[in-house]
């Protein structure tokens, strides 16, 4: 279709684009491999479905925000259409008399859904911008007084109006383009909107209709050129990077089981991540990834409680740090000494509770809550700097082996009174009850493991407890980031496992659960460990207990973080509950529940510190329990129990509403 | 600068405490250590004069049996560039002035200007040894300081004294200075300094026992049990029950 | 056997626990059949053996010296010693205070004779004096026999004797003199002062008043501090008064608050759940008032009190005022 000149000034404007494009590109992904722990590449490229399926299905955009959702599914089918469209309009521009199935019913139905998607496309991108920039969409900001860059904040303007600009100028233009092609041929009912337009062409002579034609096929493909290499600066290279960021997952057993770091080898200058260049690959790859979408922030219960920490702003932080710095970076150099200089506030790091909701909302797979946990391995084992109640407990899980302080030989008094069988005296047996420290000292902790035993008793299950031979499972400490008492209490613990045989643990707290199943699985140990509400489901389910149904009032449950997102149970709980509820006692669901459910706020050593800004994340999610009109709260973890207590205490509710553990409802029932 | 730190390893303050059959000590294989809370502050305040001076050396020095020597490589690991270990078996060990006698000796040729110690420790509570040293070496000593300032050659130091009271005293250097809890924030080990502290060296020196001036005739449980007294009546009565356990049995005022 | 007692000097008059030394001292003497002194000194000498010659002693043994003017651990050690070695006692007592801390090790260091200290109680057997003191943070008791010849140094802990028990009676005054010398004070010291109370230090606090959530609303707030400042207390609270925003912070004790070990603590309508009581279980004494006999704090007060602390405290304040 072009002239020889226009195909001569496009391979040249090609060659250039491409080169420079060779270059930036190759900036990226060399800046990308300045990360820790590499990619293994071949594996990610054989991931490619996994790519594929997230990128056509769109499903991770449905999670949080289904309709804008489906307008960005629109525009982003429209685009992966475009991919085609481009390469056949460049066969049509520089091959002379190519025309792609002219009248055919295959090239039919192309034209159609090319006419139907530049609308859609076009439509969904007017939309995205008139929400970022003239309805100012909250969601869209990130408010204080979360640390974020200044680049970060001209840039993400800066280069949603260039991105929005380029999409609807790139479609504008081709549709524009295809709408004088039809004036040209005459109407085409496979392009009825394109036909439609093509209308308001009637009066324009012959010679302007070309002229139309070829403007709008080169500032369609001119601007494709004129963005290529402008790719690895803008977060339009999600495109691509989100897709591979989906294939490079790595496998974790659980999303907080970061890998145990050998601290004895003195080779190794670094733990956890004080510079950019300290976070694995991944990390760098998820900067990329991140479509700056604030999804991640709107889950988080620090940000939603005004403190400093955004996930969104770490990954924006990184981003654009990588951005003004890509040359540097990915020649070799040094970054600022510091992430929390420029990345993430120390404060913000601390704020984090580690429930993982970042994680499970974040439509590209990124990692923000990983990113914290290293941070803080960083601050505790290399800079030594950390909140000053963390200092208290580290001392009190290593001279007295429970976070509380409490006297080690008081771990068994929950038991007085109760036929608990030892493990001491019963040398082995096939379930281990794991109390935990909160089961052992927390007034109401000791009920539940009461409960729990007592239903276990009823059940004539195989149990023993370790009693005093128990010692904190260390997960406060490896949260907090310090490896190294971790590392003692699950060598100490698991010494203790081997003396006993232990295969199979049953534990009420989730935080044990995690720890023992997944950090010290990391660490070789081989164990089978279940949450309480798990087993006894299990136990009514197979008819081994039959609690009466005597609950006949409406009940809530609070999914446990790491019962939940970090486990992946959510129907044991809910089983447990409908076991013990009558015909008129329905199970009402808070609005963030399951997958969504919203953080007790304990996790992540808060149970221990205090970050005094905002409101109590306790509060905010009791709150949400208060709406939804019910007189009792269920929940399956310690500390939910400990923070929902509080929580209702301050809300002024300790007249009107009720907290109970599962396991509480049931062993009153037996 | 060479500032020597005495540090003891004691029961913690949740530990259990078993009384022996003998019931002349407890059972040590029962109690779960740490280093004494003063002599933490100790050590810190050490650390951050070597710090602020930008040269110098922190010894610590312990004495005990073997299982002191978890607290000594603590204070390594906060820091401390040396330590001196004076093995022996500190059952029953009650005399500060025999106890005093034993650091004395390992202190001798090493020409400290400082000694710090915590203000006492949590099992016996003598609250001595650090005087003791002092004089037995001819040095000026305080205790109970809760500011310490380096100066050219001596030390300026600021007293707790009762009631509110504080007093500032300045003493010619070599001093020995017992040290009160609280006036500084002691730090958190890093790695490093965890895994450097294994290279650190310990001396270990075996003195001769010499002949205590007081002992230990004997430990037992303070006749009264912890009982919750509850308090009953009509309101002006509980009110005038419990002024009369403020003057009489807490005594308050 | 005489027995010989260091008297401290509180702004002119003689401080209580050197009244507490001499019933101690009575205890001993009557037991071992010997006679007790007192000895004063300092710039208030005067007046302290004026008073001391009321109380039935055998003598008042006074020293005056300008070096003694002032307080120094070292002129005041040089000079017990001394004292010490001129009277040939079997015992001295002192009261276990912070000057006796300072100075008295070194009285022992000088003689090379056991100093014995922070007793609260002492039980003749045998023809000796045993003496009790505590151990372990107060949760044990030990019996402790000084060894070899005597002087023995001795102190008692504030308030372990009764200072109104001391006897009275009339005493000779005797003045001996001592040899001090500048050059044995290695250390200066400034004038003592007092420090303006800066901000809220709970840890350092002697007696604390905490309210709980059982003190209803915010308004309430100020029945509690009343009882706090009838008390010469520091105001702390739970954990769920903070968060309620009737007080700040700073007041918070608890597993993410503060950790105190108060002579007594008074906690008002507090429950005592664990998150709270990690962070006053050191107290020395725990009273808790609370409406709820079944409220855990019961399990670890010493005195407990079941009632409305609205209707409580406010008739606390007034009986204290």
């Amino acid at each position: 279709m072009l002239s020889n000149l226009e195909r001569l000034i496009f391979i040249i404007l090609a060659i250039t684009s491409l080169g420079l494009a060779w270059v930036t590109f190759g900036r990226m992904f060399k800046a990308i491999g300045r990360g820790s722990d590499p990619i293994n590449w071949k594996k990610v490229i054989k991931n490619w479905p996994k790519g594929l399926a997230v990128f056509i299905s769109q499903k991770t955009l449905f999670k949080t925000r289904p309709v804008i959702g489906m307008i960005h599914a629109g525009v982003a089918w429209g685009f992966t259409l475009y991919l085609l469209v481009n390469v056949i309009d460049v066969m049509y521009g520089m091959i002379p008399g190519f025309h792609f199935f002219p009248h055919s019913f295959v090239g039919n139905i192309y034209r159609f859904f090319v006419d139907i998607f530049s609308v859609i496309v076009l439509l969904g991108v007017v939309l995205f911008v008139v929400r970022r920039f003239i309805t100012k969409d909250q969601k869209l900001i990130i408010n204080e007084p979360v640390l974020l860059s200044d680049a970060a904040k001209k840039g993400i303007k800066m280069d949603s109006l260039i991105v929005g600009v380029f999409i609807i100028l790139h479609v504008g233009f081709r549709f524009i383009g295809a709408s004088f092609e039809v004036a040209i041929n005459g109407q085409d009912w496979s392009q009825p909107a394109a036909t439609l337009l093509s209308y308001s062409w009637s009066g324009l002579s012959a010679q302007s209709l070309i002229f139309g034609e070829h403007l709008g096929w080169w500032m369609a493909l001119g601007l494709i050129l004129g963005f290529m290499p402008y790719f690895p600066y803008s977060k339009h290279a999600h495109l691509f990077m989100g897709p591979i960021n989906y294939m490079a997952q790595i496998e974790r057993k659980s999303m907080s089981t970061l890998e145990i770091m050998d601290l004895e080898d003195e080779t190794t200058e670094q733990f956890g991540a004080g510079k950019l260049e300290h976070l694995p690959q991944k990390e760098l790859l998820d900067g990329y990834a991140c479509i700056m979408c604030n999804r991640c922030q709107d889950a988080c219960p620090a940000y939603q409680t005004g403190k400093e920490l955004s996930p969104s702003a770490l990954e924006i932080n990184k981003r654009y740090y990588l951005n003004e710095n890509l040359k540097e970076f990915s020649e070799g150099a040094e970054s600022l000494d510091g992430l929390s200089k420029w990345m993430l506030s120390e404060e913000a790091a601390w704020s984090c509770t580690t429930c993982g909701f970042c994680i499970e909302v974040c439509p590209v797979g990124n990692e923000p809550m990983v990113d914290i946990l290293r941070m803080r391995q960083d601050l505790v084992l290399m800079e030594s700097k950390f909140p000053r109640e963390a200092m208290e407990t580290f001392d009190k899980i290593e001279n007295y082996g429970n976070p509380w302080g409490m006297a080690p030989d008081d771990r068994e008094k929950w038991t007085e009174g109760m036929e608990v069988p030892k493990m001491r005296e019963k040398g082995s047996a096939e379930y281990l009850y794991w109390a935990g420290c909160s089961g052992a000292y927390d007034d109401r902790g000791k009920g539940i493991s009461r409960s729990v035993a007592k239903i276990m008793n009823e059940a004539g299950i195989d149990y023993a407890i370790l009693g005093n031979e128990e010692t904190c499972t260390g997960d406060s400490a490896r949260r907090i980031g310090n490896e190294y008492l971790f590392q003692m209490q699950a060598t100490q613990n698991m010494e203790t496992f081997e003396k006993y045989g232990v295969k199979k643990i049953v534990t009420q707290c989730p935080h044990c659960l995690t720890t023992l199943k997944n950090d010290y699985g990391e660490m070789g140990a081989e164990l089978e460990v279940v949450h309480h509400s798990e087993l006894i489901s299990d136990l009514i389910n197979e008819g081994k207990i039959s609690p009466d149904k005597s609950l006949d009032e409406d009940i809530t449950f609070h999914d446990a973080c790491y019962v939940g997102r970090h486990h992946g149970e959510y129907d044991a709980p809910r089983n447990v509950l409908e076991s013990v509820m009558g015909d008129n006692a329905k199970l009402i669901e808070m609005p963030r529940n399951k997958e969504q459910s919203f953080c007790c706020g304990a996790g992540g050593g808060n149970m221990w510190y205090d970050i005094d800004k905002g409101k109590r994340i306790n509060v905010e999610r009791f709150e949400e329990a208060i709406d939804t009109g019910v007189k009792k709260v269920a929940t399956s973890c310690n500390f939910c129990m400990i923070m929902m207590e509080d929580a209702r205490k301050v809300t002024g509710q300790d007249e009107t509403m009720e907290v109970y553990d599962i396991a509480e409802l049931v062993a009153e029932r037996l | 600068m060479k500032i020597a730190v005495l540090v003891k390893q004691v029961p913690g303050s949740e530990s259990p405490l078993p009384i022996n059959s003998d019931q002349k000590w407890v059972d040590e294989s029962a109690v779960s250590y740490i280093m004494n809370e003063s002599d933490n502050y100790a050590l810190e305040e050490a650390l951050q004069i070597r710090e602020s001076k930008g040269e110098g050396e922190v010894v610590v020095v312990s004495l005990g049996p073997v299982r002191i020597q978890k607290v000594i490589r603590e204070a390594l690991a906060k820091g401390a560039d040396r330590a001196i270990h004076i093995q022996m078996d500190t059952v029953s060990e009650v005399d500060p002035l025999s106890t005093a006698a034993y650091f004395v000796n390992a202190l001798e040729e090493e020409n400290f200007d400082l000694i710090f110690s915590g203000l006492q420790s949590d099992d016996v509570g003598m609250g001595q040894t650090g005087v003791l040293i002092g004089e037995l070496m001819n040095m000026a000593t305080a205790s109970l300081a809760i500011k310490t300032e380096v100066g050219d050659g001596n030390i300026k130091v600021k007293r707790e004294l009762e009631a509110g009271w504080f007093q500032w005293v300045t003493l010619s250097l070599p001093a020995s200075i017992s040290i009160q809890s609280g006036l500084n924030t002691p730090r958190y080990p890093s790695l490093k300094g965890i895994m450097g502290a294994k290279k650190k060296e310990i001396k270990v020196v075996e003195p001769n026992k010499n002949v205590a001036k007081q002992s230990l005739e004997k430990v037992y449980l303070p006749q009264s049990d912890k009982q919750t007294v509850m308090i009953e009546g009509s309101v002006d009565q509980m009110v005038e029950k419990l002024i009369n356990a403020f003057r009489n049995d807490i005594k308050i005022f | 056997m005489k027995i010989l007692i260091i008297l401290e000097d509180n702004n002119g008059k003689i401080h209580r626990m050197g009244l507490e030394s001499i019933v101690a001292a009575q205890k001993i003497a009557a037991g071992l059949n010997a006679t007790i002194g007192a000895v004063v000194f300092g710039k208030n000498a005067d007046a302290l053996a004026d008073e001391a010659a009321h109380y039935k002693l055998e003598e008042v043994v006074k020293i005056k010296d300008s070096l003694l003017d002032n307080y120094s651990a070292d002129g005041y050690a040089e000079a017990v010693k001394q004292v010490i070695e001129q009277e040939a006692p079997s015992y001295v007592l002192f009261g276990h205070s912070y000057q006796v801390r300072d100075y008295a090790p070194k009285v022992s260091a000088k003689l090379m004779k056991p100093f014995l200290v922070d007793n609260v109680a002492v039980k003749i057997a045998n023809g000796k004096a045993v003496f009790t003191k505590q151990m372990f943070n107060a949760k044990l008791f030990s019996d402790i026999e000084p060894n070899g010849d005597g002087p023995y140094l001795i102190s008692f802990q504030s308030a372990a004797f009764s200072s109104e028990a001391a006897n009275k009676g009339s005493a000779v005054i005797k003045e001996v003199s001592i040899n001090l010398d500048s050059s044995m004070i290695k250390t200066e010291s400034e004038p003592p002062f007092k420090e303006e109370a800066g901000g809220l230090d709970l840890t350092a606090a002697d007696l604390i008043v905490s309210v709980g959530r059982g003190i209803g609303k915010e308004e309430n707030i100020p029945i509690a501090q009343a009882l706090a400042t009838a008390l010469g207390a520091e105001l702390a609270s739970s954990r769920p008064v903070v968060d309620a925003g009737w007080l700040p912070a700073a007041h918070q004790v608890g597993s993410s608050g503060q950790s105190v070990s108060p002579k007594m603590y008074l906690a008002l309508g507090i429950s005592g759940a664990i998150q709270h009581m990690v962070g006053m279980k050191g107290s020395k004494n725990i009273v808790a008032i609370n409406k709820d006999p079944e409220a855990p704090i019961f399990d670890v007060a010493d005195y407990g009190v079941v009632a409305d602390v609205l209707e409580l405290v406010p008739k606390l304040t007034e009986a204290l005022q």
